[in-house]
């Protein structure tokens, strides 16, 4: 999920040597014992001992290291909000032109095609139900109360990024595809929340509107 | 025991060796399990052949600030010999592992001193992007002290040493780049130069050459990346209940700006 460098690849590389040549070792022990016993041992030839790389003066090429400061880009997994109010957040997938949060209404959805938290461009996106016919109020019926200026922070394992709110709207459902900041993925880094309000249509079973609360990153992810 | 011990493992080490040399004739062909490699030419001044072992030539006259390949190599150790005229200019040996994709970069140390080095970039296998973002990457293989990478005016990469790479997610799209030194905006290294980066894509800016010398310069590589996420939603619907509002008149919602 991080795109933190595993620093292991050395280690792996030599790893990965070491269990080649015990491989080839011991296959090629159970073949000369199989050889042995038949009592037709070929005579050993010196030139197998030769390594199958050149010289050994020959210094090995280095590795690319990341550099130390190399930003720190994570899919988010869990969202605060004030109040210290948190939900998992699970990645969504987008059928048939709509997001697909999850059933459980005290969970989130991260839209799988939108920026990782701490990335330069582009909004992230997390959906969630403001409710549901069947389970009740959902996590995001809080955002009806939260205010320009509140703090917002999304984490995975021990990363982490806050973000302050810039603005809450309502938007026409059917405007909301078409809306500047929602779901572009250009333009400056910014968290994006979405989930329904407006009036409840009970013949249609929904919200006629979107509720958009949109935040800036504050400082680095970390 | 120990005498029998000793007598096994030499056997067993010939017979590798006489399995490993069998293998090689018996198999000229490529296999699935081979890795695929990149020569990047940071050298400046030098149309460099490329050989790989103790084979024949794999890319001549490959000039500064280009990338010539793939080329497929059975996973392990190698040994890549640069040369010009016939003189070795720079050989290192390298390993690599099945299947996996890297670059071998022929370059200058940050000190410029006349050691040429090969560094292995070979993280490119992992690597899963959106439709809409490319995944930018940048080296830094000049004889020079760590630089910023300006895009479009902002540092979006700090401070990168020579050996070292860093990497951002970017929408696709044409970028103003510049390079100076970390911290800094004078002197100018290199640029402004364009870079078109399509999204679904890996862009990767190796910048060799040396400021002193006034040999700056970029080689990039474009690869495609696997993709992942799905398309950008038109509809989010999540409220079916109308609780939230409660029964009676709808509330306000808070749209203070």
């Amino acid at each position: 999920m991080l795109r933190a460098w595993p620093p292991r690849i050395r280690r792996f590389q030599r790893c990965g040597l070491v269990l080649r040549y015990f491989v080839v070792s011991v296959v090629c022990l159970l073949t000369s014992l199989c050889a042995c016993s038949a009592q037709t041992a070929p005579p050993v030839s010196t030139s197998g001992m030769e390594k199958p790389t050149a010289g050994s003066s020959v210094i090995p090429a280095g590795q690319a290291q990341p550099a130390a400061s190399q930003r720190l880009e994570f899919i988010p997994d869990q969202l605060t909000l004030p109040g210290d109010a948190s939900a998992l957040v699970l990645p969504a997938t987008t059928v048939d032109g709509v997001l697909k949060v999850p059933e459980n209404v005290q969970h989130v959805g991260w839209w799988d095609g939108s920026a990782w938290a701490g990335e330069p461009f582009g909004s992230t996106v997390i959906a969630g139900h403001i409710d549901s016919a069947t389970a009740g109020t959902g996590f995001f019926a809080r955002l009806l109360k939260i205010k320009v200026g509140d703090t917002v922070t999304v984490r995975a394992d021990s990363h982490r990024l806050k973000y302050r709110v810039t603005s809450v709207r309502k938007v026409a459902k059917k405007a909301l595809a078409t809306d500047g900041q929602a779901f572009k993925q250009t333009g400056p880094h910014r968290l994006v929340l979405v989930t329904c309000t407006g009036n409840y249509h009970r013949d249609r079973g929904g919200y006629d509107s979107n509720l958009v609360v949109v935040a800036k990153p504050q400082g680095l992810a970390r | 025991m120990t005498k029998r011990v000793a007598r096994w493992s030499k056997l067993a080490l010939s017979a590798a060796g006489v399995l490993t040399l069998a293998g090689v004739s018996i198999s000229p062909s490529y296999a699935a399990n081979d890795a695929q490699i990149y020569i990047v030419q940071g050298l400046p001044g030098r149309d460099l052949d490329v050989a790989i072992d103790k084979g024949p030539p794999i890319a001549q006259a490959v000039t500064t600030a280009s990338a010539a390949g793939p080329f497929q190599v059975k996973p392990g150790s190698h040994t890549v010999t640069f040369s010009e005229n016939g003189n070795t200019v720079l050989q290192n040996t390298f390993t690599i592992k099945e299947g996996s994709k890297a670059d071998l970069v022929a370059h200058l140390l940050a000190s410029g001193s006349s050691d040429p080095r090969v560094t292995v970039y070979d993280k490119y296998d992992a690597v899963k992007v959106t439709r809409d973002k490319a995944l930018f990457v940048v080296s830094h293989v000049a004889a020079a002290p760590p630089v910023d990478l300006r895009v479009d005016g902002n540092v979006l990469f700090p401070k990168i040493a020579n050996g070292e790479s860093s990497e951002r997610r970017v929408p696709g799209g044409t970028y103003k780049i510049t390079i100076v030194p970390a911290g800094k905006t004078q002197p100018l290294y290199y640029g402004p130069f364009s870079l078109t980066v399509k999204g679904g894509t890996i862009a990767h800016v190796y910048v060799v050459g040396d400021p002193n010398q006034k040999t700056m310069s970029v080689a990039p590589r474009f690869l495609p990346a696997a993709i992942t996420g799905s398309v950008r939603p038109s509809e989010v619907n999540t409220g079916t209940g109308g609780q939230a509002f409660g029964p009676g008149p709808l509330l306000e919602v808070n749209l203070a700006r």
